[in-house]
């Protein structure tokens, strides 16, 4: 399990399709969008849980503190922590037919020099410090999920990792701003690097201004037949949410209820086969009835002379 | 099961709100009748429950103030968490004072899944709202009815009308807006002295608490334990 953002979704999801047993949990980085979900996971005796990787966070929040609450008793229920989580430790993990592979931090960028900066000099925050994660398939580099990975992060990532190709991306900071870099150019090297040919933003209809147009249009830009899903349906994309539930939310997902989702919870699977749901085409036709100005279906400007 | 004919008992200390109430029920095809008192007022739940028998009513719409003028010496929040125990279901009225939501009503919400704010009280919410409690007493909770356990943060004490209440994060809910809840739904004594006795805040509990719900009017707390102190030196192994 890597990352769960605050509420049920994730325990339901987890009861929906009968799962009591974790081996292996990687919070990418210490905000509660991303650990609320694991620490409702580890509050909950009904879980076995083997082992957590996150790097703490410096600052210790309250909030931090909260979760550190959270995993002293998840601790005593058995559960082990390892307080490093880069490209050095735990490095990669194997789970069934598939290899996680841990691609940012580094060790070197998660090591953190008393002044709370980098070895280089930059001020470190959790974001720069997230995680990236990377699934395999046997040969093929399936997903990778970026966490909140800013320009300091992915800097360090083009430095160290050799490459960083996959065929799903999960876009980093839900498609927020970047902080201190230009949006276009951020989201322009992040897909020159991983080259996805689905991007997934997982973002509430209800909270910020996600996903950020520049980072969308400079998405279609780098590679023109992407396909772009939110979880959630954008602000940006319709001003109405739909008049009824779509059959595209079945299952668990978020928002589902309050008739807020776009693509709703992504489901990418990773053997036997590759495929992931909902399909292109089912997602499409939902954009097509209930948002009619879809930032991902941005129509091109025509250029003179073509037909 | 709640439809037409549905024979539905009104609880309200105000005549003319009582009327109205009863219209919208009649409305929406269900046959109320208004409960007025027989003698005096009502002292405990259960007389109350006893004149709504005589009415052989299968549900209630209740009041939430139903002290103010007499009319009984409980409210209606503890009356609607007294009949859902009793398997009938019920709507709770209220004017959605943040006073009332954060003490007597919040005091019993695990057993009050239906609230309405009595200004939007219409045919279809009527219907929507003893529904929703039919259906939970049935054993189907919906999703923003089912508590999880969950870490609670409290960052002080205070009294609200002569109640005393704590204020919270619930960081797996929502991390910023803090809830308010009556210091007596934590049920172990040792726990409440200490929090009342304390000025260095805050004070880390686990409780179970439906954070699936949208609205902080809605969440309830429950089996409320104490947490470890948040030390990250005993983390690493
Ligand atoms: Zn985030």
């Amino acid at each position: 399990m890597i990352d769960g953002g605050p509420g049920d979704t994730l325990l339901n999801f987890l009861s929906h399709r009968g799962i009591r047993r974790i081996d292996s949990v990687l919070v990418s980085h210490a905000d509660a969008d991303h650990f609320g979900g694991i620490s409702l996971l580890l509050s909950d005796p009904r879980y076995r849980v083997g082992h957590v990787y996150l790097n703490p966070d410096s600052r210790r929040t309250v909030l931090w503190d909260d979760f550190v609450s959270v995993m002293r008793a998840a601790q005593q229920r058995g559960t082990r922590f390892s307080l490093e989580l880069s490209s050095g430790n735990p490095g990669q993990l194997s789970v069934g037919a598939s290899r996680l592979e841990v691609l940012a931090p580094s060790q070197q960028f998660a090591v953190r020099t008393t002044s709370g900066q980098t070895p280089g000099g930059q001020r470190l925050t959790p974001n720069a410090m997230s995680a990236v994660v990377r699934v395999w398939t046997g040969d093929s580099p399936r997903l990778l999920i970026a966490g909140d990975i800013d320009k300091v992060g992915l800097d360090q990532l083009v430095a160290h990792a050799e490459d960083a190709r996959a065929e799903v991306l999960v876009f980093p900071h839900h498609g927020g701003l970047p902080r201190r870099a230009d949006p276009r150019d951020f989201a322009e090297s992040l897909m020159r690097l991983v080259g996805a040919h689905l991007v997934v933003f997982s973002i509430g209809r209800a909270r910020y201004r996600t996903p950020d147009p520049n980072i969308v249009s400079a998405i279609l830009d780098a590679v023109p037949d992407v396909h772009i899903a939110c979880t959630q349906l954008s602000r940006h994309c319709a001003s109405e949410r739909p008049q009824e539930r779509s059959s595209l939310h079945a299952g668990i997902s978020r928002g589902a209820e309050a008739r807020a989702c776009c693509a709703g919870t992504m489901e990418v699977t990773l053997e036997p086969e590759n495929g992931y749901w909902p399909t292109r085409q089912a997602h499409l036709d939902f954009i097509r009835l209930n948002a009619p100005t879809a930032l991902c279906r941005r129509s091109r400007v025509p250029t003179t002379g073509s037909t | 099961m709640i439809g037409v004919g549905t024979r539905v008992a009104v609880v309200d200390d105000v005549p003319d709100y009582a009327e109205t109430a009863a219209g919208i029920a009649e409305e929406a095809g269900l046959t109320p009748t208004i409960i007025e008192p027989t003698h005096g007022s009502f002292s405990v739940p259960n007389d109350l429950l006893e004149q709504i028998r005589t009415t052989r009513s299968s549900a209630v719409i209740c009041d939430h103030r139903l002290s103010d003028r007499g009319f009984a010496s409980f409210t209606g929040a503890e009356f609607v968490s007294a009949l859902y125990q009793e398997r009938i279901p019920a709507v709770l009225l209220s004017t959605f004072s943040s006073i009332d939501d954060d003490t007597s009503i919040r005091l019993h919400r695990v057993h009050i899944p239906s609230l309405v704010d009595r200004s939007f009280l219409d045919p279809e919410i009527v219907i929507g709202g003893l529904e929703r409690c039919d259906s939970e007493l049935s054993g189907i909770i919906a999703p923003d009815r089912k508590s999880w356990r969950t870490l609670v943060r409290i960052e002080g004490v205070s009294q609200e009308s002569s109640t005393a209440v704590a204020d919270a994060i619930i960081h797996t809910w929502n991390p910023v807006s803090a809830v308010r809840f009556p210091l007596e739904l934590i049920e172990d004594r040792a726990i409440r002295e200490n929090l009342c006795d304390r000025d260095t805040w805050p004070v880390r509990l686990f409780a179970r608490v439906n954070v699936g719900c949208h609205n902080g009017s809605e969440l309830y707390f429950q089996d409320f334990e104490s947490a470890p102190e948040p030390c990250m030196d005993y983390l690493a192994s």
